[in-house]
């Protein structure tokens, strides 16, 4: 929008006056291209404000400033150069034809916020914002980086000094753990170990400071003394004496329940009041604990313990791998024989240089830069040879997911299973010509129904599918040595997410039984290549999702004979 | 579902229905000829009866199936019993003209009464021809005789004998063609229809083997109480819900329906209603000391199906289902039960990954 139509539109604004253009270098840090100071009547008096609008105005939001951040007092929202924040960009819709309407808006919104602030309405929003405020105060000091747990314990946290960064961390086992050579590009050399933190969990939020105001000793002694019981005070002031540290990590939890994290350097050990006033150090804390990621991602919490073996790293488990490591499974152990070829490059997750190497392996190490945190082991093996030499055991997994689209492997696995072990399965596999996919969960707490009930008895034709039986879908492009089955990138990757979905709903104890989740798609293609699809075609997605415990087989050979 | 249970339900059936005088069916030539004769006796008795008549006063009237045998769901009695035929005799009369119906059922009486042989009957609601002669099925003919053209439309049935007090001799309301073409037309699949039948037949052949000599009056239900019972509470079970495919499982049908009946309100209000007019209490006459003896014997065919249907072995199964349904559902021998066939070794899939 051009500056003249702006000033039209704040020029026809009744509730403010005095307009007029200004430098923008006198709020250089928001990226705005022309901005206004403005008077209008605000708890009735006559006020200053500025009004500042970037190129892309009206697609993005006015930016409203008062002139120091303290004008009405040390309120939630105004940053220190006076930004009021009244809304975020995201989960916006502005109406653009209307930019007039925008501009007033804008205005009403960052008046109510003020007056929230003043009234003490938002106070809460104050606490919730501790983060912002504390990497925005003058003070605080900004370089650590921490993979802590969060605990409720009083504990001794390491600190490592790497690349003007320093690494905070239970121990250095943890620690390299996490990809830190993604992270921070550290290739294994020598950790410098700084003094120690010590970490604890308090009960009451901390109050945010002014952006100028220093912190100072006794202030944190009183956080501990009204926030910290008596035994965790007592185990912290041990801890100090006997580690001859200062600098404390406090942990707690926002009034929105957001965890909240910074640290301190007391500068004196012990935790009584200091007779003169003694300023200290505060740090703000990058956190990249998994935990703290997982959530920020959408993933998961408890998780990161648990260990899955991945059997098939074709197009499917490709994408399996993937999502759970996105999803926060950190211990995967995949098992497959096969080199990566080209004609597999346009449905799978691996890439170009990936052509000719080994498919675990090459897809163990794309998984690992795929997280900040990973566990994956790699075995180059048939699965049925691998659990024979008991190269592979499956009792120590939590979960397996054969993604081998091998139904003689497949029931073999089922089999084998159900017979001799506990672990549970989930089997996936796609359909021709994009028709659908599934994937099945079997020997969960529920022993009844399997892969094998899905079978019929009579001709072993898969009663879960969506083509009819007697049908045969290989295609050769070329000779008999490149068979394969018609099928995209885009059915293997929604096979993929109803696989990892279930393995969620099992890992985090949701689901008990054993269902059968089919994803059912465009019957077009299959039909012009003159295929005949099943009755279980015509069933809508609820249906399908209804009747997802429906296959059982009450005389099934493997699960009925238990 | 087992398909060997499911063949002994078919079988079962086949034994225990009356098959449909029309079709094209040896058994039945004998019956279907002597209805016939019947309907023409009645045809000849109006022609002759209207050659008195000016044109613009002559007796029209239109016979077609009604009852249990209309609506097929019929079923052969146990032993000694006959079974009947129920034929409607709609005239084109106005009740009002006639304050006494037997007058007009009067007119069927002397219709059919015209050889020494036919045994002819003055029942209330109809008037029956009985074949007992010896070597032939027992059955008999009943027919239910309506005024067709009132005032408001519905059609009135003639009650009461010759001699009869007169409050017995009445037009009641009363709907033969809804009634058939609700219970003939509730399911458009046919799969379905034909299943909803089966399980009207398989109820009242229960209530004849469970009631066995009894009359009604001692907890029995009525035919017509079971059919408007069924057509509340069965639903089909034709498919496989997971496969989507045909897969016809009578038991199931018959538990679910035995099972809802059980656990619907009837016991305590006592009330099951015809579902078309005049939307009559059929359990009107029933006391209750006689539902409790009714629900008992449900209760007990609940429970032997429960049973059959977890039992996955057909001998044993189907000697829980004989228990109550009777011993025209034959029990599968052990010997019987066939072997689970080989499969090929090598198959094709279309599963990938």
């Amino acid at each position: 929008m051009k500056i003249r139509e702006i000033v039209e539109c704040l020029n026809s604004i009744e509730s403010i006056s005095s307009v007029g253009k200004i430098d923008t270098s006198i709020k250089p840090n928001r990226g705005v291209s022309s901005l206004f100071k403005f008077e209008m009547v605000f708890k009735d008096k006559k006020e200053s404000f500025y009004i500042g609008f970037k190129d892309n105005f009206p697609l993005g939001k006015p930016i409203i400033f008062l002139e120091t951040y303290n004008q009405f007092g040390f309120i939630p929202h105004i940053d220190p150069d006076g930004y009021v924040c009244y809304a975020h960009d995201e989960g916006l819709v502005l109406d653009f034809k209307n930019p007039k309407g925008i501009i007033e808006d804008s205005i009403k919104l960052a008046t109510s916020t003020l007056m929230d602030g003043i009234t003490g309405k938002n106070t809460d929003d104050f606490f919730n914002e501790f983060d912002n405020y504390l990497r925005a105060n003058k003070h605080t000091l900004n370089k650590l980086l921490s993979f802590v747990e969060i605990s409720e314990d009083v504990k001794k946290i390491c600190a490592y000094e790497f690349n003007n960064h320093v690494l905070l961390c239970e121990n250095k086992r943890k620690l390299k753990r996490y990809n830190l050579q993604g992270l921070l590009n550290y290739n294994n050399e020598k950790l410098k170990e700084s003094n120690p933190f010590l970490f604890a969990h308090i009960d009451l939020p901390i109050e945010p400071h002014d952006f100028e105001k220093k912190w100072y000793r006794n202030e944190f002694i009183d956080i501990i003394e009204s926030s910290l019981p008596t035994a965790k005070k007592v185990e912290l002031n041990k801890l100090m004496l006997t580690l001859r540290t200062t600098n404390i990590l406090l942990h707690f939890q926002a009034p929105n329940s957001s965890d909240c994290l910074v640290g301190f350097n007391i500068k004196k050990i012990g935790l009584e009041k200091s007779l003169e006033a003694v300023a200290i150090d505060v740090y703000y804390i990058s956190r990249i604990d998994s935990n703290y990621v997982n959530l920020r991602g959408g993933g998961f919490k408890n998780i990161n313990n648990k260990k899955v073996l991945l059997i098939g790293c074709g197009s499917v488990g490709g994408f399996v791998a993937h999502k759970l490591v996105k999803s926060g499974v950190v211990n995967i152990t995949l098992v497959d024989d096969d080199k990566f070829s080209l004609d597999n490059i346009n449905r799978h997750v691996l890439g170009i240089k990936s052509i000719g190497k080994i498919k675990v392996e090459a897809l163990k190490s794309f998984i690992e830069n795929s997280a900040i945190i990973t566990n994956v082991s790699a075995v180059k093996s048939k699965v049925e040879k691998a659990i024979e030499n008991r190269i592979i055991k499956v009792n120590e997994y939590d979960l397996i997911i054969s993604a081998t689209g091998n139904p003689t492997v497949n029931l073999w696995l089922n089999d084998t299973l159900i017979d001799n072990s506990n672990t549970p399965l989930i089997i996936t596999w796609v359909e021709p010509y994009g028709i659908g996919g599934h994937s099945i969960l079997i020997n969960n707490q529920n022993k009844n129904g399997c892969y094998r009930c899905l079978m019929d008895e009579n001709t072993n034709h898969n009663n879960a599918a969506f083509y009819a039986s007697n049908q045969s879908f290989i295609k050769s492009l070329t000779s008999c040595s490149s068979v394969f089955t018609p099928y995209g990138v885009l059915d293997a990757e929604q096979s993929a997410i109803g696989c990892v979905k279930l393995a969620l709903s099992y890992l985090l104890e949701k689901e008990t039984d054993n269902p059968i989740i089919s994803w059912k798609g465009d019957k077009v293609a299959f039909i012009n290549n003159g295929y005949l699809l099943s009755k279980r075609h015509n069933l809508s997605d609820e249906k399908l999702y209804e009747v997802r415990y429906s296959y059982k087989n009450r005389r099934c050979e493997t699960c009925a004979k238990l | 579902m087992n398909e060997q249970v499911q063949k002994s339900f078919r079988d079962f059936h086949d034994t225990i229905r009356i098959k449909d005088l029309d079709r094209e069916e040896e058994s039945n030539k004998i019956l279907r000829e002597k209805r016939d004769i019947l309907l023409k006796d009645i045809k000849s008795y109006f022609d002759k009866k209207n050659e008195d008549l000016d044109p613009v006063d002559h007796l029209k009237y239109e016979c077609f199936n009604q009852g249990s045998y209309a609506m097929y769901t019929g079923v052969k009695p146990l032993d000694d019993g006959d079974f009947d035929i129920d034929v409607a005799v709609v005239l084109n009369i106005n009740k009002e003209n006639y304050t006494n119906p037997t007058t007009v059922k009067n007119w069927i009486f002397e219709a059919l009464d015209t050889k020494v042989n036919r045994k002819v009957l003055w029942k209330k609601p109809c008037i029956t021809v009985q074949y007992t002669k010896a070597g032939e099925e027992k059955y008999h003919v009943d027919f239910a005789i309506y005024a067709g053209e009132n005032e408001d439309e519905k059609y009135y049935l003639a009650r009461g004998k010759e001699t009869s007090v007169s409050t017995e001799k009445r037009w009641d309301e009363s709907s033969p063609k809804e009634l058939k073409e609700k219970i003939n037309d509730k399911f458009e699949d046919s799969e379905e229809r034909k299943q909803f039948k089966r399980i009207i037949k398989y109820l009242k052949r229960w209530k004849e083997e469970k009631f066995k000599g009894e009359n009604s009056g001692t907890g029995k239900p009525t035919g017509i109480a079971l059919t408007a019972l069924a057509y509340s509470h069965f639903n089909p079970h034709v498919k496989d819900v997971f496969t989507n495919e045909i897969e016809i499982d009578d038991l199931d049908a018959l538990l679910y329906t035995v099972t809802q009946i059980h656990n619907s309100s009837i016991w305590s209000e006592i009330e099951v209603y015809l579902p078309v007019s005049p939307y009559n209490n059929l359990f009107s006459e029933m006391t209750p000391k006689q539902m409790e003896k009714f629900k008992e014997k449900l209760t007990i065919l609940k429970t032997k199906l429960e049973e059959a249907q977890a039992n996955i072995d057909p001998h044993e199964a189907t000697k829980l289902i004989n228990k109550v349904l009777g011993s025209d559902f034959i029990i599968i021998e052990k010997e019987a039960i066939s072997e689970r066939s080989s499969r090929p070794a090598i198959t094709s899939s279309g599963e990938s990954a």
